[in-house]
């Protein structure tokens, strides 16, 4: 990316984080965001900024960074531009720890249960993918796995809502498959930001090794790659990433898909160079989404993962139809 | 002496035996042709030099291949494999500068961008660097990664079937190339299914049969009517020019 679209995505960013702060149904004038923040002027306006709107756009960020940044790595790994964290699975695996953490209440018992069951069983379901894809396997059989594992976990996921306990907790588990960014508080940004942060950190690192795979293994094998290091990376990157937006946030689809789509011409077409852009770029998708749910008209709030979902699922049809005909 | 060495080199793949007992070094300076039927063996081979198989029996200076470090083995030898191009439709010049990456990026960018720029000079590609991969031709993707292994600047270079998907005066060019490279001292290993072209450009050729080294030796020796009936099943019609002997494959063997 050159310069001037640094600057324009992280401008656009930081625009994005602020309407955060704006948008919601108390009404606090733009001059007086910035002032609440640091703690100053109305109580009720410095509540509702400091604990209602901060952890909730902190949560947006981080949320749409792990999916974006994840979209960038599994699509640079599986050189494959429709994979992204939901379609291979590790959305959905994550989504069955945390409806199980909710179903032996052990998410009521300890803060750290849904982000530690989610990202296990988002790093189980990743190597679920692995092993069932075999270790030479094409673009199209990891998908496939992917799909196949998807399936399993939302069948476990739909078990679980089936034998659950009472209509609470089943309320609890279906809001929490439709993802949303409501009622969260600066505890669930503490506890997700690690998890969230490194696997990212672990994602930034392997873009030497994307750069070297867009040549095929064999030719990234010879460029002194480590291929199986940079599989066990990328599948570990994606859980903790993913796991923790998942425990933070619920399901949230289409964002690793459609970001990093979109960025590719911006980072001349390089893996490397698609990583941090797709951070951001999923961040400040997130957080639109966000304000757009908070400020359509409806009797009950838009979920933030329906919102993604209706826009996503189009997306991916599209890019699907378009890639058919440049191979027709 | 030899820079790569296979040494009663076996190889296996799930429970067959692809390559059994096939010893052969190449030394620095010279074009080492593989050749041989579909299905003999040649680029398993020539992965097994690369260190890219599971093998036992091929030496780097002396040190098993497997043994070298990952990065010193990719800087040491540069393997074009045979793939159609790039997943991404990345510019002509990134894909080059691939080439680089083993090498460690710290204050020798310069040397890099030399590298590069050298091996889109050898390749014959200067006009198509800023175009991106998706829209080159079969043979103009070819080139470009002929060059990406070039600008690994690695003394050995292994390359399977470089020239299959070319034209013939890309051929010629090609393999002149390669050529040059081995007279300026690098160690070529080229898999060759083009036998009048492995008897004129390269030094030695090895010819494999159903996973064994069948013959190795000058091409003029090898490349005898004999072999040439009894592996490759064709019967061929020779020449000369200016000098160098040249033949033409004519007719198959009747089975």
């Amino acid at each position: 990316m050159t310069g001037r679209w640094w600057a324009a995505l992280s401008a656009a960013l930081l625009l994005a984080a602020f309407l955060s702060l704006l948008v919601g149904s108390a009404n606090i004038p733009v001059g007086d965001v910035i002032g609440c923040l640091a703690g100053q002027g109305d109580p009720k306006a410095v509540t509702v900024i400091r604990e209602i709107r901060l952890p909730r756009m902190l949560l947006g960020l981080l949320v749409g960074g792990a999916l974006g940044i994840s979209g960038a790595a599994l699509q640079g790994l599986l050189r494959n531009p429709l994979a992204e964290p939901g379609l291979v699975g590790t959305s959905a695996s994550a989504g069955l720890g945390s409806v199980v953490a909710i179903y032996f209440g052990w998410a009521a018992a300890h803060p750290l249960a849904l982000p530690l069951a989610a990202i296990g069983t988002g790093a189980v379901g990743t190597v679920l993918l692995l092993l069932a894809a075999g270790r030479q396997a094409g673009p199209m059989t990891l998908i496939l796995a992917g799909v196949a594992i998807s399936s399993l976990a939302v069948a476990l996921t739909s078990l679980a809502m089936n034998l659950s306990p009472n209509p609470y907790a089943l309320t609890e588990m279906v809001l929490w498959l439709m993802g949303s960014l409501k009622d969260r508080s600066m505890q669930d940004v503490v506890l997700a930001a690690p998890f969230v942060a490194l696997g990212g950190v672990l994602l930034s690192l392997t873009g030497r090794g994307l750069d070297a795979l867009s040549l095929g293994e064999e030719a990234a094998a010879s460029l002194g790659v480590d291929l199986s290091r940079l599989r066990h990376m990328i599948v570990i990157g994606c859980a903790l990433a993913v796991g923790g937006a998942v425990a933070a946030a619920g399901a949230v689809g289409f964002v690793g898909l459609v970001v990093p789509h979109l960025l590719r011409p911006l980072a001349r077409q390089r893996p490397s160079l698609l990583l941090l852009p797709s951070a951001m770029g999923g961040a400040l998708l997130i957080t639109l989404a966000d304000v757009t749910a908070r400020v359509v008209p409806s009797s009950s709030e838009m979920m933030l993962g329906v919102l993604t979902s209706i826009v996503g699922a189009p997306f991916f049809l599209t890019l699907l139809l378009k890639m058919r005909r440049s191979h027709a | 002496m030899s820079i790569l060495e296979a040494r009663r080199l076996r190889v296996r793949l799930g429970r067959r035996d692809v390559l059994t007992d096939v010893s052969v070094g190449i030394t620095p300076g010279e074009v080492l042709g593989l050749l041989g039927p579909n299905g003999a063996g040649k680029t398993t081979l020539l992965k097994a030099l690369a260190g890219l198989l599971p093998a036992e029996g091929c030496f780097l200076d002396d040190r098993p291949v497997g043994e070298v470090p990952a990065r010193e083995r990719a800087r040491r030898m540069a393997y074009l494999p045979q793939t159609p191009g790039s997943h991404w439709p990345m510019s002509v010049r990134d894909v080059v500068s691939l080439g680089r990456l083993p090498h460690h990026r710290d204050a020798r960018r310069e040397r890099d961008r030399a590298a590069i720029d050298r091996a889109i000079a050898e390749a014959d590609i200067g006009s198509l660097v800023s175009r991106p991969m998706n829209e080159l031709s079969g043979g103009e993707r070819a080139r470009v990664l002929l060059a990406r292994a070039l600008a690994v600047g690695a003394p050995v270079l292994l390359a399977d079937e470089p020239a299959a998907f070319l034209d013939a005066a890309h051929q010629l060019r090609v393999l002149q190339l390669l050529r040059r490279r081995a007279d300026r001292g690098d160690a070529v290993v080229v898999v060759l299914h083009d036998l009048s072209a492995a008897l004129r450009f390269c030094d030695r050729v090895a010819v494999l049969g159903g996973g064994r080294l069948v013959a190795l030796g000058t091409p003029a020796a090898v490349l005898s009517d004999d072999v040439l009936a009894r592996i490759f099943g064709i019967r061929v019609a020779r020449g000369e020019r200016e000098g160098t002997p040249f033949f033409q494959p004519w007719l198959p063997v009747a089975s």
